[in-house]
């Protein structure tokens, strides 16, 4: 088989698999802001498109070079050929067992499978020291701690609404004064596991300390922004101050000591026993007038809550989006590299020593398989998935996606759905859910057991029948 | 579709118990029209009503089952699954009674004890009162979801239930009135309605006393300090 014909295979052979990640993966980083009524179907789609693609170029790289040179030892095989051959064969293997997967609905990452295909290409060819069994280590440490890690980040983020707004008299005070710096908060950890190892892009290579300014300013703007967002949120039902609505706790306190009042009335006489009973007097109209004022109107003031949380459940949708892109493109990208690298030397050009336009295959593949099938996915997740609230939606998002964003610059690479899982199961634990069905984390963790396995065992059945073709 | 978020969330029990208790509503809703029909000698129009209270009460026993099959035990829910439980059979128990009712106004008709008219319709309309109260707590279920179950609305609807309670010690001492009532006049009457009077005085009483029974079972779940 021909050069060409063997890159055109591996070139199309990748592409189904980032169409594969478009069509059933990004809908999970989208999908709940569909189902809380954040954002419309459209708006959604679009946003994901544009936003996996841009983290795919801007941050996929790490994650692609992982798994082109972090895994298999190449320089192992003395014939390059059989890298090419084993990184086409594990794309291939991905790729059947993601189709089978989804045919029989069962809950397989595509970045699990992908791996372990490598993996086993790797030991299948060149036994136990063609394989760097230290990142491995590292890899699949990190497969158990993102899931873990969006859960801990989530159950924090939740328990700290659920006190200082869901808790309070006026849960709609309470957002207006919390909002703004937890805005900024948010804006500040997520840039920061963005730049965390600096930026390299538009010709520039800053570090961490370099991008810092950057980062704070950013971030006293967003501070600033929402203050002022938020300040023009109103609630509908009540138009007028806060001080004329009923204050449950002042109400039950009066009565309280309108209780111990009247026992001291009962065991005084004299003087005392006049002043006690103006004491109790004064008390009891306070109590009148407390009581005589409207209940403040919760169900008004927790819809206005969730409207303001819309705009954040938007913004870490994004960079849930982003960060996906970063993490999963570099799967299907990394082994197309490594074909593309010892076929056609000179194809790989670009400032970093990585081609561009396999990205933008990359990238665009992803958008194609949101455009044609995605979107259906969402469409599903958003019309079922109605119990996660704004509020909630975005303490799971922004978990997910600073876990994600993380381990993308730390060049592993995650299941960005187990890690959603993770966040989501996070937050019923804080008490934030309704119902949630905790057989899928079975049927998740008997997923990761049997498909790192499965992969290897293909892509040596794929390899086989590649050596014997080409 | 392999898709694990979809498979993650279950169907939340709180919906299904808000319908149940629209049910139980509905069944409740139609004890003082019955009574009322008794009182003005319309058989017809008692054993109709009746009928359609037991209709009203089958229904509602099929969504309890419906909540029942949404708690099994790989659901996470941010109360324990016996307070969900006990909550939908103490409201079926309330439509139950309703049912009770009706079903003892069609055995015969009764004569009305003397003095006695007025003040039953006053001792059915307070029962009702507080069975409302009661619903009006359930209803407040999305609002408790909403702030998981603790703080100023917890504080709120426990402020509710303690109403609740104080209504039915109010209750309790008109149903005893009532008693002493009947049983002053228990020579002059036939002693099937005796028996009618007496046990429609405690089935009906028994509304209110479910009612606060199901508003202490409510909170034991909320998350008070």
């Amino acid at each position: 088989m021909s050069h060409e014909v063997l890159l055109g295979l591996a070139l199309v052979i990748g592409f189904y698999t980032c169409w594969n990640i478009g069509a059933n993966d990004v809908a999970n980083a989208i999908g709940t802001s569909v189902g809380s009524k954040s954002l419309t179907l459209r708006k959604a789609v679009v946003m994901a498109a544009i936003l996996e693609f841009t983290g795919a170029l801007l941050v996929g790289p790490e994650v692609s070079l992982t798994i082109q040179e972090g895994i298999v030892k190449s320089e192992y095989f003395a014939d390059p050929m059989i890298v090419v051959h084993g990184m086409t064969a594990s794309l291939l293997a991905a790729g059947f067992w993601l189709q089978i997967a989804s045919y029989f609905g069962w809950p397989v990452s595509t970045t699990h499978t992908l791996v372990g295909a490598v993996i086993g290409f790797g030991v299948a060819i060149g036994g136990v020291e063609a394989v760097y069994w230290n990142q491995i280590y590292t890899i699949i440490t990190s497969w158990i701690i993102s899931p873990l890690m969006g859960a801990v980040i989530a159950y924090f983020a939740f328990s700290l609404l659920r006190k200082q707004i869901f808790y309070q008299v006026s849960p709609l005070e309470a957002t207006r004064k919390i909002v703004p710096w937890l805005t900024g908060a948010v804006v500040f950890v997520l840039l920061f596991v963005l730049f965390f190892k600096g930026f390299h892009g538009l010709g520039l290579r800053l570090s961490l300390w370099e991008t810092s300014p950057f980062i704070l300013l950013l971030s006293g703007l967003s501070v600033l922004f929402s203050m002022r967002a938020v300040s023009k949120v109103e609630v509908t039902s009540q138009t007028r101050s806060l001080s004329e609505y009923q204050n449950p706790m002042l109400s039950r306190s009066l009565y309280g000591a309108l209780k111990h009042l009247e026992r001291a009335q009962m065991a005084t006489t004299g003087t005392d026993h006049a002043q006690i009973e103006a004491t109790l007097a004064t008390v009891n109209a306070l109590r009148e007038k407390e009581d005589a004022k409207l209940p403040p109107d919760m169900h008004a003031e927790f819809s206005a809550v969730e409207k303001i949380f819309s705009y954040l459940q938007v913004f870490t949708a994004g960079c849930m989006a982003f960060a996906h892109g970063a993490n999963d493109v570099g799967n299907a990208i990394g082994p197309l590299a490594a074909i593309v690298h010892r076929l056609e030397p000179s194809m790989m050009l670009s400032s970093t020593g990585y081609p561009l336009w396999l990205l933008l295959i990359g990238g665009s593949g992803i958008v194609l398989g949101l455009a044609t099938w995605g979107w259906r996915v969402i469409e599903t997740i958003g019309q079922k998935i109605t119990e996660l609230t704004p509020s909630r939606g975005f303490c799971a998002e922004f978990a997910a996606a600073t876990t994600i964003m993380l381990a993308s610059n730390l060049g592993l690479p995650i299941s960005t759905t187990h890690t959603l899982v993770g966040a989501v199961l996070g937050i019923g634990f804080a008490g934030g859910i309704g119902a949630l069905n905790l057989r899928t984390v079975r049927d998740i963790v008997a997923s990761w057991l049997i498909t790192v396995p499965i992969g290897a065992l293909l892509a040596v059945i794929f390899y086989k029948g590649l050596a014997l073709i080409a | 579709m392999r898709n694990s978020i979809l498979k993650l969330f279950g169907k939340s029990p709180f919906e299904a118990l808000q319908t149940h208790m629209q049910q139980v509503a509905e069944c409740v809703a139609l004890v003082p029209s019955v009574l009322k029909a008794y009182k003005a000698q319309d058989p017809e129009l008692v054993a109709k009503l009746a009928a359609q209270m037991s209709e009203i009460e089958h229904t509602a026993d099929i969504l309890k089952l419906e909540v029942r099959n949404n708690v099994g035990s790989s659901i996470l829910l941010p109360i324990s699954k016996a307070d969900i439980l006990d909550i939908v059979t103490l409201q079926d128990a309330i439509a139950g009674k309703a049912e009770d009712v009706g079903f003892l106004l069609t055995l015969r008709q009764a004569p009305v004890p003397e003095d006695f008219a007025e003040p039953f319709a006053h001792f059915v309309e307070r029962n009702m009162i507080c069975f409302r109260s009661v619903k009006s707590i359930t209803a407040e279920f999305s609002e408790l979801l909403e702030s998981s179950f603790g703080g100023s609305e917890a504080k709120k609807v426990r402020d509710r239930i303690d109403k609740v309670a104080l209504d039915e010690h109010e209750i309790d001492k008109l149903h005893n009135q009532l008693l002493q009532k009947l049983f002053a006049q228990a020579d002059s009457i036939p002693h099937w309605a005796f028996y009618i009077w007496n046990h429609v005085l405690g089935e009906v009483a028994r509304i209110s006393r479910l009612s606060e029974k199901l508003a202490f079972r409510i909170r034991t779940i909320l998350e008070l300090k």
